[in-house]
């Protein structure tokens, strides 16, 4: 009976002590198995919009030169993005075979006008026999060979003509070389342009992409400092040209035009405009937006007294969106000094118990 | 005059012992006062008035408000019923018992030790199998659907009166037992040595000899048990909750309800109801018990 | 009676009383073999009627007190992966503890003065404490329920302890008690000219102990099942005692269930069979009517 007694007690004593023990080691060993989770807390105001981006100017208008017959290119003066001044001489063609043309052409003016002359003197022959008939054709036969006579002699200016203007191409204006379709020796091609000037004069521009949100603020006239990749870096005002959707959506293509001597096409910009939204909130990042049927919700970490000590638990806050930008939203719902679940080791669920 | 002189003794105790009385009955008396007998007077006064914001009196309207209630009515008669038939099963269960274990038996003390088991077993400790057996899809079911019987929904229907019962039984036999057994342990041995002797047979020897002799214990069996009876809510409400089925909604579940929901002077009126049955109860079994006493004297 | 015959008997009495401690075990022990039970083994064994009441289902059926295969995982579970179980086991301990050693104190100064002081109107009032006893909780509830909130003890465990270490139980058992403690004893110290409190230290005290002991499981017993004073007083669930709590982890989980029930029922267990006698005595005490 002592025995049994004493049996008990002990057993009493041990299950209170490990239950005791449980207790003190039961946040340990919760802890070890709690998802973690890191925490931020939201700051308060308008959105930043933020636009920025790089683009490559580009002029807003750009001459085409195109060679004046199929020649093969003799000597290129120039190279590309080299600048030059109107009446600057770029290209200069082999002319040769259209010299050649030249020549069979005057060959054939002078067989025409031999012809003529024989004509002249058949009309001088048949005036003497009387022939009216006869008289009356060959007189129109003489003005036909006048007239291919002249035909032929336009068409000698002209190839006078084309040798000597097109075997030298100029520049028609101010500007660089933005494109160069030719090698010297090889035949150029009548349909395409040889070279490309970027026209100074009427200046240039660029575009960038931004999202759609972040550009809601942005207006076609407003003025913003561009960045140019130069040395020394300088930066000069751009103006808002155009703004358009893109074809996927979501984002808008904006267009900066820039009126400055010495730019040069290809020449990189950078722009970046910082804009505040009208909308008054808390700030969240996008990532951390969850959705269910009830709306958009976030975790957010509350602190309760437990048995030991304090425990965290997470919950569900449901907020409203009342702005966003690509990775931000303005939102109500949240008090100031709520923190709200930024990032969790495991997937967590409404009144879940976490560490961190 | 010895009379008299016994009075003059007692009186000089009163004023001897009387300070000590204070300093030994005064915490008890305090917080009786405080939680058992202002909370009573209170309760009496709330029974009279409309509500404890107006405190109108009101005489026995809320009395008649309680009585045209039929959720009332239904939990008083079901209360009882409980009372009625729970009170003699127990005592009839437990006195068989003790009637078995008395005297010289092998495992005497572990029977014994079993019996009492219930009695400090959690009731939601057990109510788990309580629900595993007897829920719709229970095992009890399962057993007698494949004997061929229809399956029976115990909780929903009369059934779940006999479950109480079964419960209450299990929970307070153990109990009883142990008064009993102490009560017949003190009738003496001889009583029934010179009956055999006598040529009495077992029925006439309980007759003559047990029952008489139990007669003090048994009226405390009773009284114990009709208040515990009138406690057997806890299990029902661990079992069923709240609302559980008409069978076995009882006056604890309408005065719970009815605090629940707020209806004081309901609540009260029944409590003040409850309180004076079971003081009367508990007075007319005293007197019984003192008349079978005297009756035993004599 | 032949000795045989009465050995039969004998016999008989035993095997009945078998069946009858076998019927009165059942719960428990089906409760402790099902808190080793995995959740499947569970839902094979009691399930009849869920998967749409197909035959094959039922015919699984069967009442098992030995599980299939032995997995203490149920237990794991509780007592590592949920620290719910351990903070309302803990909230149990902190409702009972101070309701018993309260009533321990109280119960035996008031105790000693009905049992062994003499003064006008003792038996009536004693009468009074007993039928408070037998009323059912619910009687007071309101003003209780008006008082714990004047005192600022609403949703507090102070709102149940109070009343609980004042409940006229322990006061009952222990003047039965003291009732038992010859007077000639009393006289004798008070002849000696020591007062009542060497009277009390020395004798009441000392000779009570076992009703005092008796008192503890008593009332260990009747408030660690305590249900009607949390759930109408203590409105976080977090703040409830694990009788409530069990009830209501029942739905779902079961297998944890059960092994909340067995570590809910092992302090009890354990207590009962360490102080059975004295529970025993405390029992036969409340019986006498003094």
């Amino acid at each position: 009976m002592q025995r049994r007694k004493k049996t008990l007690r002990w057993m009493i004593g041990l299950f209170f002590t490990l239950l005791l023990a449980l207790t003190f080691l039961s946040n340990t060993i919760q802890g070890m198995s709690l998802p973690k989770v890191s925490v931020e807390k939201p700051e308060t105001g308008g959105l930043d919009l933020d636009v920025s981006g790089e683009g490559f100017l580009q002029s807003a208008h750009t001459a085409q030169l195109f060679p004046e017959g199929d020649w093969k290119v003799e000597k290129i003066h120039i190279s590309k993005n080299d600048r030059v001044s109107q009446g600057d001489p770029l290209i200069t063609f082999d002319t040769s075979s259209t010299k050649r043309t030249l020549e069979d052409e005057k060959t054939r003016y002078e067989q025409e006008r031999i012809q003529l002359e024989k004509m002249a003197d058949q009309l001088k022959m048949l005036l003497r026999s009387d022939d009216t008939t006869g008289v009356d054709n060959l007189k129109r036969d003489i003005e036909m060979q006048q007239l291919d006579m002249q035909m032929q002699q336009r068409k000698i200016g002209d190839l006078q003509k084309q040798i000597t203007e097109g075997g030298m191409l100029t520049s028609p204006v101010y500007g660089v070389i933005t494109s160069l379709n030719a090698a010297e020796g090889a035949a150029a091609g009548r349909g395409q342009p040889v070279i490309e000037i970027a026209d100074d004069a009427s200046g240039y521009q660029f575009s960038i992409t931004a999202n759609s949100d972040d550009a809601a603020m942005l207006r076609i006239g407003d003025k913003a400092k561009v960045h140019l990749d130069e040395e020394p870096r300088r930066s000069v005002e751009g103006i808002i040209s155009e703004i358009e959707d893109e074809p996927e959506g979501g984002s808008k293509k904006i267009t900066f035009d820039l009126k400055d001597a010495n730019l040069q096409p290809g020449l990189k910009a950078a722009v970046s405009i910082t804009s505040q939204s009208k909308s008054f909130g808390m700030q969240i990042p996008k990532s951390v937006l969850e959705e269910d049927n009830n709306g958009y919700y976030i975790y957010t970490v509350s602190e309760k007294d437990g048995p030991l000590g304090a425990a965290y638990y997470v919950s569900k806050t449901y907020i409203t969106i009342k702005d966003e930008n690509g990775d931000t939203v303005v939102t109500d719902g949240l008090m100031p000094n709520e923190q709200y679940v930024k990032e969790s080791s495991e997937p967590i669920s409404d009144g879940d118990r976490v560490r961190y | 005059m010895k009379g008299g002189n016994y009075l003059k003794r007692l009186g000089q105790q009163y004023r001897r012992d009387a300070p000590f009385v204070l300093l030994f009955l005064a915490p008890s008396l305090a917080g009786f006062l405080l939680f058992f007998i202002i909370p009573f007077g209170a309760v009496a006064y709330y029974s009279l008035i409309d509500n404890p914001v107006n405190g109108n009196l009101v005489g026995l309207e809320n009395y008649g408000a309680l009585w045209a209630s039929g959720s009332f009515r239904k939990a008083f008669i079901n209360s009882l019923m409980f009372a009625g038939v729970s009170v003699p099963v127990v005592f009839a269960a437990s006195l068989g018992l003790a009637m078995l274990l008395n005297g010289k038996l092998p495992f005497r003390q572990s029977f014994r030790s079993m019996f009492l088991l219930p009695l400090v077993v959690p009731v939601a400790s057990v109510i788990l199998v309580w629900q595993l057996l007897l829920q719709w899809n229970g095992a009890v079911n399962g057993l007698l659907q494949q004997w061929g019987i229809d399956p029976v929904d115990w909780m929903n229907t009369r059934w779940a009166f006999a479950v109480m019962l079964t419960a209450f039984v299990w929970k307070n036999a153990g109990y009883n037992l142990i008064i009993f057994l102490a009560g017949l342990s003190n009738i003496p041995a001889e009583q029934y040595e010179s009956a055999s002797i006598d040529g009495a047979g077992a029925i006439r020897q309980f007759l003559h000899i047990t029952w008489p002799g139990l007669a003090p214990t048994s009226f405390f069996v009773i009284v114990m048990s009709i208040v515990s009876s009138f406690k057997v809510f806890r299990e029902t409400y661990l079992v069923a909750g709240a609302y559980p089925h008409d069978s076995i909604y009882t006056l604890q579940h309408f005065m719970n309800n009815m605090f629940q929901s707020l209806d004081y002077p309901k609540l009260t009126a029944a409590a003040v109801l409850l309180s004076i049955v079971i003081g009367a109860t508990v007075y007319v079994l005293f007197w019984a018990e003192r008349q079978s006493r005297r009756a035993l004297e004599q | 009676m032949t000795a045989a015959l009465r050995h039969i008997v004998t016999s008989f009495k035993v095997i009945f009383l078998v069946l009858i401690a076998a019927a009165i075990l059942f719960p428990v022990v089906l409760t402790a073999s099902n808190s080793f039970m995995s959740e499947d083994e569970i839902s094979r064994h009691y399930d009849a009627l869920n998967s749409g009441g197909s035959a094959s289902a039922r015919e699984h059926t069967a009442i098992r007190l030995i599980p299939e295969s032995v997995t203490l995982s149920q237990f794991g579970e509780v007592l590592l992966a949920r620290p719910k179980f351990l903070l309302h086991f803990w909230n149990s301990v902190k409702l009972t503890l101070p309701i018993i050693l309260g009533q321990a104190v109280v119960g035996t100064l008031a105790g000693f003065a009905f049992a062994k002081l003499a003064f006008p109107g003792r038996d009536k009032l004693f009468f009074v404490y007993l039928l408070a006893m037998l009323m059912p909780f619910q009687v007071t509830l309101v003003p209780n329920y008006l008082i714990a909130d004047k005192l600022g003890l609403l949703n507090s465990y102070g709102a149940i302890v109070f009343p609980g270490i004042f409940a006229s139980f322990g006061v009952f058992l222990l003047r039965q008690f003291m009732m038992g403690i010859p007077d000639a004893y009393m006289e004798a110290v008070k002849i000696d000219g020591a007062g009542y409190f060497r009277a009390f230290l020395h004798i009441a005290l000392p000779l009570a102990k076992p009703g005092i002991a008796a008192l503890i499981l008593l009332s260990f017993v009747d408030n660690w099942n305590m249900v009607e004073q949390p759930i109408l007083f203590l409105t976080e669930q977090i703040r409830q005692p694990l009788s409530v709590y069990l009830a209501n982890i029942a739905e779902g989980a079961r297998g944890v269930a059960f092994a909340a029930s067995v570590l809910y029922m092992t302090p009890m267990v354990l207590i009962f069979l360490y102080g059975e006698e004295h529970l025993v005595e405390g029992i036969q005490m409340s019986g006498i009517k003094g």
